[in-house]
């Protein structure tokens, strides 16, 4: 399979290793990127005005023929609200007027919809499962809004689906849709982090070993932001948060440094000590039977 | 032709700003005019015994009376020339009343000229047309009403009890539809089924009503007065003439359990089953989706009813009306995932709710916590689930659900007070005798209104926890409750479409059955010999439900009584040398009144006379008997005689709302410029771009096209083919490179007599600014 | 009606005309507790015509973008779409705060040089907001020995930053 990689902004920022295992999962999988060529920023949540929201991301998608793919949820639900106001031919001659290349249609992918699809038609693509592994499955905001796109934007499976392939367990996680506040995190941070601890505390309630992210925004906010949250509210969390390729590697057998799990600010050791673990007794039993 | 001419003074109404006496010295100038006259009251009995007279004895084979308008007294003169022997479909009037000496009494010269024009109009229809009689047909009188819920039953009872033969075919192995189901009933709160099930039993009882059950129809044939109507009985696989209903012995060792779909999916019943306690028929059923076969239930019954070869049976009969009772269904709340209906068993909807306090109910009354069994302490009502929301598609509000939801929670308040309740609302509607009252005797008995709409609902720790604002007060809640009641809409009943395809009903966008008018005619359908009765055609309570049920009823006996139907004559017909079979016509008639094998045949008995196919068909191959091309052109041509307005305005209102509208601003002494001179048409769907085409050609300066509001059109949309066709035709004239400014279409209600009159005024004001006809076109050569 | 009234509706859509004031907007928005003005709010300022209140209000900030409002609205009105309507004319009409700084400036770096980065992103947003120095730069502690944010020299630019400009200025104009 052959896919147009948007990486977005972040992917070469804070979400480094969300760049890096995306490249090593996809190429575990046999899904070739190949990126767009002199992308630019979709705007995320900071254009307000429509028409250039929809201008910029029409823009990269007029550079390529091939279906888009990305692994950010803001960049994922900008280039899919464009599509859709494209198709308003109006909108689509103003836009084109501007554009070097006309834009004449495109289909825009989330990663989880690639992963998903690969994994369903191999049936020996799990090759070490995620078994015993508790994951709290956070979708955040944008993933499946607006509707109509990899999922019902009001009770969601697709995330729960993937775990279950991947071995591992999905526990049922009530705040998975509220938003990680990381949009306004830069200039309201109280408020940003208000959203976010909640959705950290509703996840440890949940029991899980780990929450699995879609967006490296919501890293951000649940990861890198964690440690000076718990200070702030006084309360421990310690939860590791990876990655959805990150979890998707560790299933196929990727090692840590292809997955980039150094770069996690939450160790993610607990996960990989209780895997191990797990692994382990795996083949004890097989060695006794 | 020898046309006798009345000009009627109406004491001063007309003379005082006409001259009847000229005009009638006028109307004896034109050509086929035997006789004028100017009488005081010509509706008088002097006034009608002169114009008798004169038919005897100048053998008059045409009248015209100029005087007050035809809506007022076209039926009285017709009258007058059937009673000295001539048709009475030879008479003419020419309005010179409330559309002239009324509007324009500041301007007595040019009225007095408009009233020539008027009158020479009239005349030149006159020499026109035709004897027309009115067939009259023998009808079957019987009727079918399909659906036995509660407005279907009325309206069966109605009319049997009138002494007409019914035949109700119900889909469903019962009658009773969703009333049957439910517990107490407001506003009264009295028992729903104790109040149906004597009339269910009636019905069955009735010596003139043939119930059909399990039943499902197939095909409709025919028109008005004989339908033939035909379909198939399906197999209960229980002879309904030996099973007793005991059901108990059969259902007793049925192995088989499946969901009891008259419960809810809130309890369970057997292959074999009897749908409810009081079934009409008391017969039971077997689910054949179900059954295994076992034969364990033949074996059991006690008089052998149960017949496992049973085959469906096929029925057919003719009947002279149908009316359409196939009430509703409930919207599928599992579509409003937020509410988590399906995911958490403790939330429930309004039917199930039904169902747990009624005492017949799964749980003998007890509202209970389907997940626990316990009686639920806390719950809470959420409203409008599916309706008033355009995330489902459904923008109507269901009108019960506000009603139901205060119910219910009196009915579980009165068995528990201290039971917390809390109905979370957009808006409370309750509007309906004793309704208001109903709500205050809830708010009364310590149930909890919220103002706010619930944005979720989510299962915590055994508990349903919703999330919503309380918009009074600005603030946000999560509050916690055992039961959740999803206050459910309701859509259009799909067990109705195939039936609704059959008889080409149309549909309003909300999916539900349209009546012929939204106000005027609220249980009929656009096609003759089709009544609608309750929540076909909307949401709607029991109470006007049964009306409907009955008001349908009325109507359909008033059609059938005399067993014959006199046809209106003013229809449309076919000259099969031109037509063309293109179908165009079957497509536009709001009627169904066209079909087409290789050329248009025309139902006369469903012909309404809208005359929007005779503008319609591409080849002019359809003409109307009354306002026929001929005549509507001659007026054309007399109306632009001699012009001696500027600018000259020709006009087309329709009958039921401009013309109306233009009654009303002479009525009312509305003043406007008399440019124009009107022609009547019965729709503006009537109105041919050849008749616009030959206003212009023969001088008007512009041309007035005035039909109903939009959405009110007496015969549907005849007012959008007219609008389509003004737009068409102004594409054409701007091509010839005539302005297509001087040709208006204008949407006027009956009531809007100020309207008409203002835009009259601006349009003359235009069409001075666009200048004389022909001016652009000087320009362009120029 | 009243020209800012006007507006917002040009921008966000003329079914905001048709609210009803349920309240599902707000009750689905994840930050509405923190808010002066609820959204439900905002919209009724907006068509009452109360200009001062609806700019005023810090709510049009604390604006997460996270659109549960727009899936839920049933009356099919995007309230979000009300606030960037709203974010729209405060910056018009020449008002500014921290949060309408840091749109500009990310509005800005993604005009002039077609992507955004991180570094000089945070590193304007603080000169011009000295206030946000303790945050970003204890944000900064935890992400740079990470290697997850480039110190960067001079800010790279994609190839086609007059084609992003031009969407700007063409696009945004109307
Ligand atoms: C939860 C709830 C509570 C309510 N409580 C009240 C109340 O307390 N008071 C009140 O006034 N109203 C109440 N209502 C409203 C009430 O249910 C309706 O007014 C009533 O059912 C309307 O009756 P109907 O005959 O029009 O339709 P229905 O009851 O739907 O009956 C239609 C019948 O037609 C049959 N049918 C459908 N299609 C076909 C076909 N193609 N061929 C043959 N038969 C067909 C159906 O099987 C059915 O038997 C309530 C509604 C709900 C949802
Ligand atoms: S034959 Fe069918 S209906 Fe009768 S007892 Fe067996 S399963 Fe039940
Ligand atoms: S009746 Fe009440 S609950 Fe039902 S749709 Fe109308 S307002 Fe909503
Ligand atoms: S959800 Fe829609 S209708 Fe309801 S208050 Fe918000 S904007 Fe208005
Ligand atoms: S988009 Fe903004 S207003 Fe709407 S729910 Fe999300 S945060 Fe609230």
């Amino acid at each position: 399979m052959k896919l147009a990689y948007y990486p977005g902004c972040v992917a070469r920022a804070t979400g480094k290793e969300y760049e890096i295992s995306t490249r090593s999962v996809c190429s575990a999988l046999g899904i070739e990127l190949e990126e767009i060529d002199d992308w630019n920023c979709c705007g995320a949540t900071h254009v307000s005005n429509e028409l250039v929201a929809v201008g910029l991301a029409a823009r990269n998608l007029a550079r390529t023929e091939l279906p888009v793919m990305t692994g950010c949820s803001i960049c994922y639900s900008k280039l899919r609200s464009a599509v859709l106001r494209l198709e308003d031919n109006g909108v689509k001659r103003k836009v084109n007027s501007v554009l070097e290349r006309e834009y004449t249609g495109a289909e825009v992918k989330h990663l989880i919809e690639v992963i998903m699809e690969v994994l369903e038609g191999a049936d020996d693509g799990v090759i070490a499962s995620l078994e015993g592994l508790k994951v709290a499955p956070y979708y955040g905001c944008l993933l499946t809004r607006p509707c109509g796109g990899i999922d019902s934007p009001e009770n969601p499976a697709v995330l729960e689906k993937l775990l279950r392939t991947l071995g591992a367990e999905p526990v049922d996680f009530r705040l998975k849709m509220k938003c990680c506040g990381g949009p306004i995190f830069m200039t309201e941070e109280a408020a940003a982090s208000d959203t976010a601890f909640k959705i950290l505390e509703c996840a440890k309630e949940s029991g899980a070993d780990a929450i699995m992210v879609v967006c490296p925004l919501c890293h951000l906010m649940l990861d890198a932001n964690q440690h000076a949250m718990e200070k702030k509210f006084g309360a421990e969390i310690d939860l590791p948060v990876l990655y959805v390729t990150q979890l998707t590697g560790l299933a196929l057998g990727l090692g840590v440094e292809e997955l980039g799990m150094g770069m996690n600010s939450v160790s993610p050791a607990p996960v990989l000590e209780k895997l191990e673990a797990a692994r382990g007794a795996e083949e004890e039993e097989g060695e006794v039977c | 032709m020898r046309i006798g001419v009345y000009v009627c003074h109406c004491g001063l109404n007309i003379a005082g700003v006409l001259d009847p006496q000229d005009l009638s010295e006028f109307a004896g100038t034109l050509p086929d005019v035997e006789v004028a006259r100017d009488i005081q009251f010509t509706c008088s009995d002097t006034g009608q015994e002169t114009i008798k007279e004169d038919i005897v004895e100048h053998k008059l084979d045409g009248v015209v009376v100029a005087a007050c308008s035809p809506r007022l007294h076209e039926p009285t003169f017709r009258k007058v020339i059937a009673d000295a022997g001539m048709n009475p479909f030879l008479l003419e009037m020419a309005n010179i009343r409330e559309q002239c000496s009324w509007v324009h009494m500041e301007e007595p010269a040019r009225a007095q000229e408009k009233a020539k024009d008027l009158i020479r109009m009239a005349v030149a229809k006159a020499a026109l047309l035709n004897p027309l009689v009115g067939e009259v047909m023998p009808v079957s009188q019987d009727v079918l009403v399909i659906g036995g819920g509660v407005a279907g039953i009325q309206a069966a009872l109605d009319l049997a009890d009138s002494g007409l033969r019914v035949y109700l075919v119900e889909r469903k192995p019962t009658i009773g539809g969703y009333m049957a189901l439910l517990t107490d009933v407001f506003p009264t709160n009295d028992c729903s089924i104790c109040v149906l099930a004597p009339k269910m039993t009636d019905v069955y009882n009735h010596p003139l009503i043939t119930l059909i059950s399990y039943a499902e129809i197939l095909n409709i044939e025919g028109s008005v007065g004989r339908f033939t109507v035909s379909g198939i009985k399906k197999a209960r696989f229980v002879d309904e003439s030996l099973c007793k209903g005991c059901i108990n012995d059969c259902a007793a060792v049925c192995p088989v359990e499946v969901p009891d779909e008259y419960q809810f999916g809130l309890g369970k019943r057997k292959a074999i089953y009897m749908p409810i306690p009081q079934s009409v028929p008391l017969v039971v059923c077997i689910d054949p989706q179900a059954c295994v076969g076992c034969g364990l239930c033949a074996e059991a019954c006690p008089v052998d009813a149960v017949k496992y070869d049973q085959e469906p049976e096929e029925f057919k009969f003719d009947v002279g009306a149908i009316i359409v009772a196939t009430g509703w269904k409930p919207f599928d709340p599992a579509r409003k995932e937020e509410f988590g209906y399906g995911r958490y068993k403790d939330v429930i909807t309004g039917l199930q709710m039904e169902r747990l306090l009624n005492a017949a109910g799964p749980t003998r009354g007890e509202v209970v916590r389907p997940s626990t069994g316990e009686i639920a302490r806390s719950i809470a009502f959420i409203q409008c689930v599916g309706s008033r929301d355009h995330t489902v598609g459904n923008v109507y509000c269901s009108r019960v659900c506000c009603m139901y939801a205060l119910k219910n929670a009196q009915l579980v308040k009165e068995k528990d007070p201290d039971a917390d309740i809390t109905i979370h609302y957009i808006d409370m509607r309750a509007g309906g005798e004793g309704y208001e009252e109903f709500y205050e005797r809830a708010q009364r008995l310590g149930i909890n209104f919220v103002r706010g709409r619930v944005s979720e609902v989510q299962e915590v720790d055994g508990g349903l926890v919703l999330t919503y604002e309380d918009t009074l007060l600005g603030r946000f809640r999560n509050s916690r409750y055992d039961l959740v009641c999803l206050s459910t809409g309701l859509e259009a009943n799909s067990d109705a479409d195939v039936v609704g395809n059959i008889l080409g009903l149309a549909k309003r966008p909300d999916g539900f059955f349209e009546i012929a008018h939204p106000k005027m005619r609220p249980v009929e359908a656009h096609i003759d010999g089709v009544f609608i009765a309750g929540c076909a055609s909307g949401p709607k309570e029991i109470q006007v439900s049964i009306a409907q049920g009955g008001a349908a009823a009325a109507k359909a006996l008033r059609l059938l009584s005399r067993g014959e139907l006199a046809l209106d004559p003013v229809t449309a017909m076919v000259d099969t040398d031109k037509c063309i079979g293109c179908k165009l016509c079957v497509e536009i008639c709001p009627s169904k009144a066209i079909s087409v094998e290789r050329t248009a045949m025309v139902d006369e008995a469903s012909c309404k006379g809208c005359g929007t196919c005779a503008a319609a068909c591409p080849v002019d191959a359809i003409d109307m008997r009354l306002f026929s091309d001929e005549q509507i052109l001659a007026q054309v041509r007399a109306a632009t005689a001699t012009k001696r307005e500027y600018p000259f305005i020709v006009g087309f209102l329709c009958n039921w709302c401009s013309y109306a509208g233009a009654d009303l601003a002479g009525t009312s002494r509305i003043q406007y410029p008399p440019n124009m001179r009107v022609i009547r048409v019965m729709c503006v769907g009537r109105v041919d771009p050849s008749f616009v085409i030959e206003a212009l050609r023969n001088g008007a300066d512009g041309v007035l096209i005035s039909g109903c509001r939009l959405g009110e059109c007496h015969y549907d949309k005849g007012n959008y083919q007219a609008y389509q066709r003004v737009q068409v035709l102004r594409g054409v004239l701007e091509a010839v490179g005539v302005n297509p400014k001087r040709v208006k279409i204008i949407w006027c209600a009956a009531s809007e007599g100020e309207i008409l009159a203002k835009e009259m005024r601006t349009f003359v004001d235009e069409l001075k600014e666009i200048g004389s006809i022909g001016d652009e076109l000087k320009g362009g050569s120029a | 009606m009243n020209e800012f009234t006007k507006e917002v509706l040009r921008l966000a859509g003329d079914e905001v005309k048709t609210c009803i004031q349920c309240g599902t907007c707000s009750a689905s928005c994840p930050t509405a507790h923190l808010m002066d003005n609820s959204i439900r709010k905002l919209v009724k300022f907006v068509l009452e015509g109360m200009k001062d209140e609806a700019l005023n209000s810090r709510s049009i900030w604390l604006c997460t973008s996270c659109l549960a409002c727009t899936v839920r609205c049933p009356r099919g009105i995007r309230p979000m779409a009300v606030v960037s309507a709203l974010k729209q004319i405060y910056e018009a009409e020449g008002m500014r705060n921290r949060d309408s700084i840091h749109e500009e400036i990310f509005n800005r770096h993604i005009k002039e040089r077609g992507r955004v980065s991180e570094f000089f992103l945070s590193a304007e947003y603080m000169l011009r907001n000295p206030q946000s120095a303790a945050q970003i730069i204890s944000f900064g502690a935890e992400l740079i020995p990470r290697g997850k944010i480039d110190i960067e020299i001079r800010p790279d630019s994609i190839e086609g930053r007059d084609e992003v400009k031009r969407i700007f200025e063409e696009l945004g104009g109307a």
